[in-house]
Formats: structure tokens, sequence, C-alpha cells
């Protein structure tokens, strides 16, 4: 192999390399150059994330594979009880969870990400805020439903989430403010009627909802403040719930 | 529920932090979380539910001993994890030359007609919406990336075994994923108009 190749060089790498698919020369280089460069580090951090997403499973651990590795820790091992908090969803709804969340998840990060480059101050209210840690085990939760609302061009993406006990989480942090006298709305869409699940406000950031009734999906709309008790607005960002 | 140091209530992030002091609680709720998941990409990968159950107890000991190595800015838990597991398994299937001599036979064999690496892929339960955005690439995309990561081939060892140059598979690779990337997002999180 050529010592020292160049960013273009070791850009062409950066998709095998994130599957395993380089010698361990040719990964050292890789590596040393993701210190240093910013632009193949982001792209790196997107490939592994489709990387994670192909590896990812619903398999049950075997029996007894905890113990062995509680064991294998220091002090005595802890009590696991192994069996799920929630009722257990069929297993391609699980998968299909569990691949949405990767993607989701690297959404967040970015949140986090453009948060702490305005104010440390909004990091640390974030991170502390008891609302913030119960929408991030919601997150966790693979009995979850996730989903984006999105504009029809794409220029508005909130992500939600909504856990098997009908709490749901609206990450709202990129909405652009409205001017005075106007509020966002958030509706929820059954087969049959669409209800107001809250009024958020001009500038809404994390915002926790109850989804009172089987929903579909969710729609997003700018209303007139205090509200609507019907929308005839046009759906900002609409969002269809996995079932 | 909602005691404070009740670690089922935390986020995989202060998870991950509460494992740095040494809380094996901690720890047994990230194997609830994501123990299935590690053990079914090791199993996928090295057939042999033994060697499997092996990967799965140094992927959690190993964020046991190194729990600084996880960045949550950079992604999730899972992602991490899984991403682990797969380099430990392809060490040990490249240190495995038997097992992969006979694999590649079987692979050359499939390389010359219509691709059946499908069927040693799919054997293992593999996510639906993954699968569908993995049929979504175009054909030789789909083989490079399929070899390589299901296959833990080098992308050298996939351009023999696709008699494609180097250059070629690099790039099949590196394209696929971003199209991956694109269906995933668009598919994963529900439909959007
Ligand atoms: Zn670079």
């Amino acid at each position: 192999m050529s010592a020292g190749r160049d960013h273009r060089e070791l850009s062409e790498l950066l998709g095998a390399w994130a599957l395993d698919a380089v010698e361990d020369a040719e990964r050292a280089e890789i590596e040393a150059h993701l210190a240093t460069c910013a632009r193949c580090r982001a792209e790196a951090e997107e490939h592994l994330a489709v990387a994670a997403a192909l590896g990812n499973t619903a398999a049950q651990p075997p029996a007894g594979l905890w113990e062995r590795i509680a064991a294998s820790l220091d002090d005595t091992p802890p009590p696991l009880a192994l069996e799920p908090r929630h009722r257990r969803l069929p297993r391609r709804l699980v998968v299909g969870l569990a691949a949405a969340a990767v993607v989701l998840f690297a959404g967040l990060g970015y949140l986090l990400v453009d948060q702490q480059r305005q104010i440390d101050r909004l990091q640390a209210a974030l991170l502390d805020d008891a609302l913030a840690r119960a929408a991030s085990v919601a997150l966790a939760d693979p009995d979850s439903r996730r989903a984006v609302l999105r504009s029809e061009d794409g220029t508005v993406q909130v992500p939600v989430v909504i856990d098997a006990t009908g709490t749901g989480y609206l990450l709202a942090d990129r909405l652009p403010p409205l001017p005075e006298g106007r509020t966002y709305q958030l509706w929820g869409v059954s087969a049959d009627t669409v209800v107001s699940l809250g009024v958020l406000g001009p500038e809404p950031r994390l915002v926790a909802f109850r989804a009172t009734i089987a929903i579909d999906a969710l729609a997003l709309t700018d209303e007139a403040a205090p509200g609507v008790a019907v929308s005839e607005q046009p759906p900002l960002a609409v969002a269809e719930l996995p079932v | 529920m909602g005691r404070r140091d009740d670690v089922t209530e935390l986020g995989d992030a202060a998870l991950v932090v509460a494992i740095g002091r040494y809380r094996q609680d901690a720890l047994a709720e990230a194997y609830r979380r994501h123990g299935g998941a590690v053990f079914g990409l090791a199993r996928r990968l090295l057939g042999d539910p033994h060697r499997a159950e092996e990967v799965t107890q140094e992927v959690f000991l190993r964020l046991w001993d190194r729990p600084d190595r996880y960045d949550a800015e950079r992604g999730s838990l899972r992602s991490f994890l899984l991403v682990t597991c797969h380099g430990r398994a392809v060490d040990l299937l490249r240190a495995d030359g038997s097992r992969r001599e006979r694999e590649d036979r079987t692979a050359q064999q499939a390389a010359g007609e219509p691709y059946d690496l499908e069927r040693e892929v799919w054997d293992m339960a593999l996510a639906d919406s993954v699968r569908d955005a993995l049929g979504e690439l175009p054909e030789p995309e789909r083989r490079a990336i399929e070899l390589a990561y299901y296959g833990g081939r080098t992308y050298r060892e996939v351009a023999e075994l696709l008699d494609a140059p180097e250059g070629t598979v690099k790039s099949r690779i590196r394209s696929g994923l971003r199209r991956m990337r694109a269906v995933l997002a668009e598919s994963g999180i529900g439909e959007a108009r």
C-alpha cells in the first residue's frame, strides 16, 4: 500500500471501513485521518449508523448469558429481571421500530449538538429536565411508537415518540418561532376523527402530550392564539404512526 | 417507577454514565435492552451460538471496562454495541481460515449464477425495513454490501469474488450505504407525505 494517501483516496474507503471491510493497515490509516478530518468523520458516522441498522435483529439472548457476564465482573452480580416491562409486540414490529430508532437517535444527536452550539444553558436545561429524561426513556423503549412529522417540502422535521402508555413527546426544538398572536397546535388523526392533542405555543421545545384515542397519524398546524377546536388550516407537517 | 436512581428509567446516555460509576445494575439494564440484538448479530456472522455468546460477553465487558468509548452525541448505544460486535466477530472470522475457505468456495459458485447469498443471509431474521432498503439498492451495490458486512470480507476479497475492480467495489459499498441511509430515513420513520 502506498503510504500517505490523501483525503480523496481515504474518503473512498469510508464505506468499506464502516463495514469492517478494510485490512488492518488501512484501518489504522483511515482512523488516523478521521482524527483530523471533520468531513470524513461526519461521513463515517453516517455509514456507521447504516451499518448498525444492517446488524439489527430482534433475537433473544440465550438463557444464562447475563449470569455468565455478571460472574466475570468483579463483584456480586445484581439481580436481573429479563422479562419485558411491557406487553410484547409481534417480532416484525419490534424489528422495524429498532431500525427506526437508529435513524431517530441520529436525529436526536443533531438536536443536542445544535443546542450546544447555541447556549450551554439550554443544553444543561435539556439534560437536567425531568421531561427530557422521560422522553429519552420513551425513545429507548422498543415498545414505543416513533415517527417524524414532516412538511411536504421536508424543511420541517419534528421527531415524535409515544410510549406504550400513550404519553407522547414531541421534540420540537427546531420549529421556527411563530409571530405574535400565533401558536402551533398538535392534532391526532384516527379513522373517523381529528382531535386536538395540545396547543404548543409560538416557540415549543420539548412537549409532552397524551394520546387519548387510537391515533393513526399526527398533524401540526399554525393557528391563531390561543388555539382552535377545529382547524381549518392545511397542516404544516404530518406523520403516519407505525401500527 | 420514578425513583431517581432506578436505572430502568434512565436513557442510554445516562445509563452509560452509571456504568462508568461501576453500577452493575446499569450494565444489566443495558444488556436487557440490547443483549438480544448483539447476540443476534454475532450469531448471524459466526453461525455458531457458542462463539456468538463469547462475542456478546466480550462486547458487554468492553462496555463495562471502557464506557468512555461511547459518545452519546455520535449515535445510539445500540449502534455503538452493534458496531463493536461486528468488528469483533469479523476478527474471529478472519482468524478462522478453514471456515473462510469453505465459504469462499460456496460464494464463488454463487457469484457466477443469479446470486444466492440471500438464503444464507436471511436465514437469521433480518430487520424488515433494512431488508427493504437493501432490496431497493442496485444489485451490484447490494451484493458488495452483503458480502462485506454479513460475510465479514474485506473489499479486496469482495472484488475477487465478484471479479470486479477494487475501486469499483469500494465505491459501490460507499454509494450503497448512502442510498440506504436515504431510504431508511424515509421508510424507517413512517410514511411522510
Ligand atoms: Zn477527509
